[in-house]
């Protein structure tokens, strides 16, 4: 069958056209169909808002990088109580709400920038339920050893489960801020 | 620290004047944590400290309970509610309201130890003040009502650390974004 690469997954073109046609219906990316032409939308944002909403992208790097910056700090251990993991993750899962809250607006308002951009905005799409996932494990993870009754085996092992959620969430935080700086470099000299 | 409503008065005052309340309300937790965050430092370095703050009471300046309910008065008078001035940002705002429950736990917690250390503190101060001749084998008792006391102060202390911990973590979220 034949397939294309899309970052590092392999993706079947049925694959591709399905998204692609998801994408169209849900975000209005293919606004036209002329026969069998597809007429792509001009430069701007999928939603039709115009071009010029850097801020909803900046706003999500910065808060990606924040939140990586969070994840980095906590230096837990195995003998840490539920209270201390508690302490330690508040400032974490207090920045998650503003994380959330970007990366709705970034779904929401999907920056389509020009024909070329499907690939991009399938990525972009690819990352945003990776990331959505890793936050939902780190959260569950968080959950046991906040508020679970377990033995101090059980807590050193979900002590390094979080430790392996956090570095699988920060690649994909990465990997979501890299492809919106890739896609639009100028927003780094915007501030 | 409050009015009649429970609202922190200077907040009310320069929201008055034209002043961020916003602004207003940052600094006014800001200036808890660091009394707090004083309080539990000097206690942590001299644990006897702690005596002194705990049976404080009626002393709003010294005394350790009047932080730790101030604070949480703060919280409730002026960032929990929907016409709080951090509203303005929204993620913030959410994020403060997420906390409350866990926050209210750590409270109750730092309040019902200070309860039961204070009433332990009288008790083994009144011990100690009981004039008698001392008898072979009261080191002993001296030494196990010493170790109770000690227990205590230490529990009271780790769990005001924990609110003071907790409520610091809290003011993290005023750290700006920063932009790529």
């Amino acid at each position: 069958m034949a397939s294309a690469m899309i970052g590092s997954n392999l993706y079947s073109f049925t694959t591709i056209y399905c998204a692609l046609d998801r994408t169209a219906r849900h975000g209005n990316l293919m606004s036209e169909h002329q026969g069998n032409v597809v007429t792509f939308p001009a430069r701007g944002w999928t939603d039709g808002h115009p071009s010029s909403r850097p801020e909803v992208l900046l706003s999500a790097v910065g808060h990606l990088d924040e939140l990586s910056r969070r994840l980095e700090q906590l230096s837990p251990h195995a003998s840490w109580t539920a209270r201390r993991w508690m302490i330690a993750s508040t400032p974490f899962r207090m920045r998650l709400v503003g994380v959330r809250s970007r990366l709705a607006e970034l779904m929401l308002y999907r920056p389509a920038t020009g024909p070329d951009d499907g690939y991009w905005l399938l990525e972009l799409e690819e990352a945003f339920r990776k990331i959505q996932r890793r936050i939902h494990d780190l959260d569950a993870c968080l959950l046991t050893l906040q508020y679970g009754e377990i033995s101090p085996a059980d807590r050193s092992r979900e002590t390094e489960a979080f430790l392996a959620r956090r570095s699988e969430l920060g690649e994909v935080a990465t990997r979501l801020r890299n492809l919106i700086i890739q896609r639009f470099p100028e927003l780094t000299s915007r501030r | 620290m409050t009015d009649s409503q429970g609202r922190p008065s200077r907040v009310r005052d320069t929201a008055s004047a034209g002043a961020d309340p916003g602004d207003q309300v940052r600094a006014e937790l800001q200036e808890a944590d660091e009394r707090l965050s004083a309080m539990i430092y000097r206690c942590q370095e001299r644990p006897s400290a702690l005596d002194d703050v705990v049976l404080a009471i009626d002393d709003t300046d010294k005394s350790v309970e009047a932080a730790v309910v101030g604070t949480f008065r703060l919280l409730q008078a002026c960032v929990y509610p929907v016409d709080s001035p951090l509203r303005a940002d929204r993620d913030v705002w959410q994020a403060f309201r997420e906390q409350r429950e866990e926050f209210a736990d750590f409270y109750r917690s730092a309040l019902t130890a200070l309860e039961s250390y204070r009433e332990v503190l009288e008790a083994y101060r009144t011990v100690k003040r009981t004039p008698a001749p001392l008898r072979r084998g009261d080191l002993e008792r001296i030494q196990r009502d010493k170790h109770v006391h000690v227990r205590e102060r230490d529990a009271c202390l780790a769990a005001l650390r924990d609110f003071q911990g907790k409520f610091s973590a809290m003011l993290a979220v005023f750290c700006p974004v920063p932009l790529p």
